[in-house]
C-alpha cells in the first residue's frame, strides 16, 4: 500500500474544503479522471460532514484525519475520528425539532457514500473516545492508465499516520510489524527494532526486528542496557553517528549475527500517562547519518505507535465485540421472521425467492401478501444504508406496506401511504425504495407501483425476450409531496415476472463493469424453460460468479415468479 | 461563500449559484432560496449551469424548497445540470422528482403554460 497522503484537521464545517483541496491536490497528482476525483470528493465530503455533525459537539469540534493510501489501481480512503460512534439511527436532540429537510440529509449523505464507493467499512475501535474509522475503497481511473502515482513528500505523510494505519489492526505483532516497517522506509535505515517492557519481568523485550530473520528470535535487555535498555530508563532520544565509538553500544550482537552496525537513531516510547513502555531503535541511515529531523520524525512516530499499541491491547474491545457480533445473530434470526416463511403456493404459477444479506441483516426484503380479493401482492425492497439500522428501518417499512395494503388500496396508493408514514415518523432520516406488484393468478394482470426502485424484468415467452417495467415514482421516506403512479401488464403463460435489488445488478467484475440488466435479461432468457427456483439459483450463481470479491458488497434479494406454461 | 446570483423575471425569481453546493455552499444557497420563500416567492428556477458539484446537504435545501413552494402552487424548476449534478440526482432518485429544462426560456415558458 502507498501513502498518498494524509491531513489532520479540527471537524468543522468550514475545513471540508481544506479536505476538498487536499483530495484535488493528490487527485491532480495521481491524475485522476475527473469522474473518480469527483466521486470521491462527494463520498469523503459526505463522511466527512457526517463526522462533522455526529461525531462531535458543534461547540467542541475534534480531530479528523483523511488518510489516503493506493494499492494498484484502487484507492483506500479511511476518514477517522475520535468523537461518538456512528449511530444512524440516534438523533441529537436539537434534530428533534429541525425541519423535514435535515433529517433526510443522513440517509442521503450515506446513501452517496455506499453508491459511490465500491467498499465501505466501519470500525469502531473503543466505547468512549473513539476512534472511529470509515474505510472507503474505490477502484480508480487515470488519465493515463498505469502511471505510477509520482514520489510524494513520504516522511510528511508517514509521520502522523502510523496511528491510522494500524487502527485496522487488532493482531498486535502483526501491527508492531507494520509499524517498524513504516519506520525503517520511512527514515531510509536498513532495519529497525521494537522493544516493549515486560511488565512481569522489567525486561525489554524485542518484538520486532527487521530484516533480521535469522540468527536471534528474541532479545530480552535490561532496561539501562545497550542504546534501547539506556533511551528506555532515560527517557531521552539518543542520534549515535558512530556506534563503535559510544560506550553505551553493546556490540555483542553485531558479533552473534555478523551484522556491522554504524548509525543508531533510538528513542523511548511512552503511553498516555507518559510512562516509558518501550524504545524503538532503527539502524544504518542509509548512505548517511541520521538528522535532527530524522528525530522529530522518529518521536512523532512512536508517540503515534504508542497509542496504536495501546489501543490494539485493550481486550476488553474485543469482549464487546462479541458480545455485540452474538447480538446480531439474533437480530438476524428476528430479521429473517419478519420475511415470509414459505412462498405462496398458487395453482398455475411458480414462485420462488432469494434473500442474504452480506452482512448478518440486511436492508433488503420481500414479501408477499394475499389481498381480499385473491390477488397476490408481491413487495421487493431495499432500504438506505446497511446493517443494524437499515434492518430497524426494514422493520418498520415491512410492517407500514403491509398495513396499507390490508386497507385495500392500490399499489401507488400503498407508497403513498407509506410515504407519509414513514415521513410521520421523521426521525430514522433515511428512505426505502420498493415496486410492488399485485398479481391476479387467473388472469395474469397485474398492476404495479415502483418507488425509486430497479424496474421489473419481466420475460415474455410469446416472444422469446425480456422487458423491464417501471412506474414513476421516488424512494418513500423524502418527500411528503412524493406521488407514485401505476401501471399494467399481464403475465401470460410461460411468462416470468423477476423482482430484484441493485444487489445482483450492481455487482463489479474485475474490470468495473456493472452486472447490469443486460446480463440479468441473458441469463433470465437462457434459463426460462426452467422453474422459477432454478432460474433465481442461476441469476444468483451468474451475479455470484461475475463480482469480483471485493465488488460483492451489497444485500441480494430476488423474487422470482412464473406463470406455467399452458 | 457560493455567490447566488437573483433575478427576476415575470414574477418568477431566476437564481444562478456559482461553483460548488457543497455543506458549505448549501448555506449560502439555503439562505438565499429559504428567505425567498419566506417573502412569499414560490416560483423559482434555479439555473445549475455554473454548479459542478452538489452533495447531500445541497440537495436537502432543494427539495425542502421544492415541497414549501408546492405547497403553495409554486415550484423549483431545475435548468441547466451539468452531467456531474444530474448524475448526483440521479442517485437519489431526484430526477424524477424535479422538473429539469435544458434553458432557463424553456423553465419560463413552462411556467408561463401552467398559468395560461
Amino acid at each position: 500500500m502507498i501513502l498518498l497522503g494524509e491531513l489532520r484537521v479540527k471537524a468543522t464545517t468550514e475545513n471540508l474544503r481544506t479536505i476538498a483541496s487536499f483530495l484535488q491536490s493528490v487527485g491532480q497528482r495521481l491524475q485522476l479522471t475527473e469522474k473518480t476525483l469527483f466521486e470521491i470528493d462527494l463520498a469523503v465530503e459526505e463522511a466527512a460532514t457526517n463526522i462533522v455533525r455526529h461525531a462531535y459537539s458543534a461547540d467542541a469540534p475534534g480531530d479528523m484525519v483523511i488518510l489516503l493510501e493506493a494499492l494498484e489501481d484502487v484507492i483506500h480512503i479511511t476518514l477517522t475520528d475520535w468523537g461518538r460512534p456512528f449511530e444512524p439511527d440516534k438523533v441529537k436532540p436539537f434534530d428533534l425539532n429541525a425541519p423535514v429537510e435535515t433529517r433526510i440529509s443522513g440517509g442521503m449523505g450515506l446513501h452517496f457514500i455506499h453508491s459511490l464507493m465500491d467498499v465501505v467499512t466501519r470500525k469502531t475501535q473503543a466505547d468512549r473516545g473513539g476512534p472511529n474509522a470509515l474505510v472507503l475503497v474505490k477502484k480508480i481511473e487515470r488519465l493515463r492508465p498505469g502511471a505510477r502515482p509520482p514520489d510524494v513528500a513520504r516522511e510528511l505523510n508517514a509521520m502522523l499516520s502510523v496511528s491510522q494505519l494500524m487502527i485496522t489492526s487488532s493482531d498486535l505483532d502483526l501491527l508492531l510489524q507494520r509499524i517498524v516497517n513504516v519506520l525503517v522506509e520511512t527514515l531510509d535505515a536498513e532495519r529497525g527494532t521494537l522493544y516493549l517492557i515486560d511488565e512481569s519481568t522489567g525486561e525489554l523485550v524485542s518484538q520486532v526486528l527487521i530484516e533480521d530473520r535469522e540468527g536471534l528470535q528474541q532479545v530480552r535487555l535490561e532496561v539501562g542496557q545497550g542504546i534501547a535498555g539506556y533511551v528506555a530508563s532515560t527517557g531521552t532520544v539518543l542520534n549515535i553517528p558512530d556506534a563503535y565509538l559510544d560506550p553505551r553500544f553493546d556490540p555483542t550482537f553485531d558479533q552473534a549475527t555478523g551484522y556491522r552496525t554504524r548509525t543508531i537513531l533510538a528513542a523511548p516510547m511512552f503511553d498516555h500517562r507518559h510512562q516509558i513502555v518501550g524504545a524503538v531503535q532503527v539502524l544504518n541511515k542509509r548512505g548517511d547519518v541520521f538528522s535532527t529531523r530524522d528525530e522529530r520524525l522518529l518521536v512523532a512516530m512512536v508517540a503515534q505507535a504508542a497509542i496504536s499499541i495501546e489501543n490494539s491491547r485493550l481486550n476488553a474491545q474485543e469482549l464487546r465485540q462479541r458480545l455485540v457480533e452474538q447480538e446480531l445473530e439474533t437480530a438476524r434470526a428476528i430479521q429473517s421472521s419478519f420475511l415470509p416463511q414459505r412462498t405462496p403456493q398458487i395453482s398455475g404459477w411458480a414462485i420462488a425467492a432469494y434473500w442474504r444479506p452480506m452482512r448478518e441483516v440486511a436492508g433488503d426484503f420481500y414479501d408477499f401478501y394475499t389481498l381480499p380479493d385473491g390477488r397476490l401482492a408481491v413487495v421487493i425492497a431495499d432500504v438506505s444504508g446497511k446493517g443494524v439500522p437499515a434492518a430497524l428501518f426494514m422493520a418498520l417499512s415491512v410492517t407500514v406496506l403491509r398495513f396499507a395494503m390490508g386497507l385495500e388500496l392500490s399499489p401507488a396508493d400503498v407508497m403513498g401511504r407509506a410515504n407519509e408514514s414513514i415521513l410521520a415518523g421523521q426521525r430514522s432520516r433515511m428512505f426505502v425504495t420498493a415496486f410492488i406488484a399485485y398479481l391476479s393468478p387467473v388472469t395474469g394482470e397485474t398492476h404495479f407501483a415502483c418507488g425509486g426502485h430497479n424496474p421489473a424484468l419481466v420475460y415474455r415467452a410469446g416472444r422469446h425476450g425480456c422487458e423491464f417495467c417501471s412506474a414513476l415514482g421516488v424512494a418513500m421516506g423524502v418527500f411528503d409531496t412524493a406521488t407514485f403512479e401505476e401501471d399494467t401488464m399481464t403475465l401470460d403463460p410461460g411468462d416470468i415476472l423477476v423482482l430484484y435489488t441493485d444487489g445482483i445488478t450492481e455487482v463489479i467484475n474485475e474490470t468495473d463493469e456493472e452486472f447490469g440488466e443486460d446480463r440479468l435479461a441473458a441469463v433470465v432468457m437462457e434459463s426460462a424453460q426452467f422453474s422459477a427456483q432454478t432460474i433465481a439459483d442461476r441469476i444468483v450463481l451468474a451475479a455470484v460468479n461475475f463480482a469480483v470479491e471485493e465488488g460483492d458488497f451489497d444485500d441480494k434479494t430476488l423474487v422470482v415468479i412464473k406463470r406455467e406454461p399452458e | 461563500m457560493t455567490n447566488v446570483l437573483e433575478r427576476e423575471e415575470k414574477g418568477i425569481t431566476i437564481y444562478t449559484p456559482e461553483g460548488r453546493i457543497d455543506t458549505q455552499g448549501a448555506v449560502d444557497l439555503d439562505l438565499a432560496l429559504q428567505s425567498a420563500v419566506a417573502e412569499g416567492k414560490h416560483k423559482m428556477i434555479l439555473d445549475l449551469s455554473r454548479v459542478n458539484y452538489i452533495s447531500s446537504a445541497g440537495l436537502r435545501t432543494l427539495a425542502d424548497v421544492l415541497t414549501r413552494n408546492t405547497k403553495e402552487g409554486g415550484d423549483l424548476k431545475l435548468v441547466a445540470l451539468t452531467p456531474r449534478v444530474l448524475r448526483v440526482l440521479q442517485i437519489i432518485g431526484f430526477h424524477n422528482f424535479f422538473r429539469i429544462y435544458d434553458t432557463i426560456e424553456a423553465a419560463v415558458a413552462a411556467y408561463q403554460g401552467a398559468d395560461a
